[in-house]
């Protein structure tokens, strides 16, 4: 009877294990993934079995920063085994898992391919969402919590610890939190923060220039000096669509918006002449679709549909468009549909509209509030929309644009 | 609803699983059982949750594992020295449990490295290069120099392992090898 009921736990651990092992691959079938489901409501056993192991699996993760521990890249041996002395309290460590500690002094590095975006759990309860292009080192310690930013931009949501400073690095300037969510951006020298919750300090350097940032600012960090700029809210969010995928451009020089879609894009875009492309851009494209945007800025050219179109996720959801300023309901267009579209931001100025409301795709609603103004919607293969107006940028220049 | 009901599981009964091992282990004299009572506990609890969650997860988790025992003790012929009729036993698992019994992520981390460090160093080796350096698992074949299969055994191992120590160890006692998870490395 025993024995059976042993051999029955077995067989049903086993084949938990197997199915998770699969499940973890990222090669399981879409026929096989049935089968789990099936098998998992096939009896309480089953599920309770799977669920334990794929909990302990996931848990896991957090293997991944077990540099915790590790002061600082300069600790020595000693120091590290103290703390784990302290932190383990009566597991005995073997000289090989100090082997593995070892290989972890200088902190775990983490970045992303141009285009990528990836989200690290780390051990303290923190989560870090690199943006493309960029890398990131994570070493922690009972005293402190530091990420090396070392290319790029990052998001951090900040685990709350007031013990132990979370501090974010970016060449010379530091960003120092104890429980909040910012992005910070290196570009060689200057650092770019952004606070959407909570505080952080900045210091430019040991000794340099020291500036509290609060939510809905901005700073920006360069040698020895901190601008601050405070955001509308709607721009803090914003600032932020990368993380789904989305650049939102808000009177953006056109050039600028080309070198930030470019910045996601192993194909660069290059443009020779900009004379005839508009002064500044508003509005929102997805990251990948940098092809979206040269068709739709490619004026009088025919659209050609030669690539494979990009995935609509422009679905429809429950959208409410203010009537009244005709800027404020696209801003709210772009806020709660998944559209993307660009204009050029003057050709909106003084416009009304009477508003959309209702289960719209973010392109119905669009359509609807520019009816009865003279402007019109150019829509590219990609999903990608430009505004247009009868005299399409022929409105003349405000300043001279750089590529 | 399903997806809920797995989050209940995991964060208001599993969490439980160090405590509640230690209760069988003193109700029930034959320790290499404990695994299949856990087990048949487990679903039984599952099961009922998947009608309507019981208002104290843990006291209802202790209350299935004694009347599960009590019903094993009368039906046979194993007499347990430890069990007693009250639930007086009970409560006093239960308390060891502050109420809302929050780990930190310091504590866990420190659990899950324990758990690791008690596996078999090929297991240990193999679970890290799939987990933490993030390869396939034809690249860890590649890499430790074995086959695929291989690789998967060692995965099963080690992850069985990991849950067993990470969710059943007790912070105060080293987990020792469970019975039947002897060393197939070489099969």
């Amino acid at each position: 009877m025993a024995k059976a009921r042993a051999a029955a736990r077995e067989w049903i651990e086993e084949q938990a294990v197997t199915w998770l092992v699969r499940q973890d691959s990222g090669l399981i079938r879409a026929e096989d993934e049935q089968k789990l489901k099936d098998w998992l409501s096939e009896s309480p056993s089953h599920a309770v079995a799977y669920y334990r192991l794929e909990a302990a699996w996931t848990v896991a993760n957090r293997l991944k920063t077990l540099d915790a521990g590790t002061a600082r890249a300069d600790s020595t041996g000693l120091s590290v085994r103290r703390y784990w002395a302290a932190a383990a309290a009566s597991v005995l460590l073997t000289a090989g898992f100090f082997a593995f500690l070892a290989s972890a002094l200088r902190g775990y590095q983490y970045s992303t391919p141009v285009g990528g975006i990836a989200t690290v759990p780390m051990a303290d309860g923190s989560k870090v969402t690199l943006n493309t292009d960029s890398s990131i080192r994570i070493s922690l310690s009972t005293k402190e919590r530091h990420v090396d930013l070392e290319q790029g931009e990052a998001f951090f949501d900040v685990a709350k610890d007031a013990t132990r400073p979370f501090i974010v690095s970016a060449g010379e300037k530091r960003i120092t939190a104890t429980g909040t969510q910012f992005s910070v951006r290196r570009d060689g020298d200057i650092a770019r923060v952004f606070v959407s919750e909570g505080r952080v300090r900045v210091d430019t350097a040991s000794g340099g220039a020291s500036s509290q940032i609060a939510a809905g600012q901005e700073a920006e960090a360069r040698a020895g000096k901190v601008t601050i700029e405070d955001k509308p809210a709607i721009r803090v969010e914003d600032a932020l669509r990368w993380r789904s995928g989305f650049l939102v451009f808000h009177e953006e020089p056109f050039a600028d918006a080309v070198k930030e879609l470019n910045r996601y894009n192993e194909r660069k875009i290059h443009i020779p002449d900009l004379s005839s492309l508009p002064t500044h851009l508003c509005g929102t494209i997805r990251t990948d679709n940098p092809d979206g945007f040269v068709r739709l800025m490619q004026e009088g050219s025919q659209l050609e549909i030669t690539t494979e179109a990009l995935p609509h996720d422009d679905f429809p959801k429950s959208i409410f468009l203010p009537p009244g300023d005709l800027s404020s309901a696209l801003d709210a267009a772009i806020q709660q549909s998944s559209v993307q579209i660009l204009y050029e931001c003057d050709v909106l100025r003084g416009l009304k509209n009477s508003g959309a409301s209702g289960r719209l795709t973010g392109q119905q609603a669009i359509t609807k509030i520019i009816q009865g103004t003279p402007l019109t919607l150019r829509t590219d293969v990609s999903g990608v929309m430009l505004i247009v107006t009868p005299k399409h940028f022929s409105i003349p220049k405000r300043n001279a644009v750089g590529g | 609803m399903e997806e809920t009901l797995q989050l209940w599981f995991i964060h208001k009964i599993v969490c439980h699983e160090a405590a509640l091992m230690r209760y069988i282990r003193r109700a029930w004299p034959d320790h290499e059982e404990a695994a299949d009572l856990r087990q048949e506990i487990y679903a039984k609890v599952y099961e009922s949750a998947s009608k309507s969650r019981p208002v104290s997860p843990q006291y209802y988790l202790f209350a299935t594992a004694r009347n599960l025992i009590v019903d094993r003790v009368r039906r046979g012929k194993i007499v347990s020295i430890e069990m007693r009729d009250d639930l007086g036993e009970i409560n006093t698992f239960i308390d060891e449990l502050s109420p809302e019994r929050h780990v930190s992520a310091r504590q866990e981390l420190t659990r899950l490295i324990a758990a690791f460090e008690s596996l078999p160093e090929a297991c240990r080796e193999t679970v890290w290069k799939r987990k933490v350096e993030e390869l396939s698992q034809k690249a860890v074949a590649a890499a430790m120099g074995t086959k695929e299969r291989v690789v998967e055994r060692r995965l099963h191992r080690g992850i069985r392992l990991l849950a067993e120590h990470f969710f059943g160890a007790s912070e105060n006692q080293s987990s020792p090898h469970t019975q039947g998870e002897r060393e197939r490395e070489h099969g």
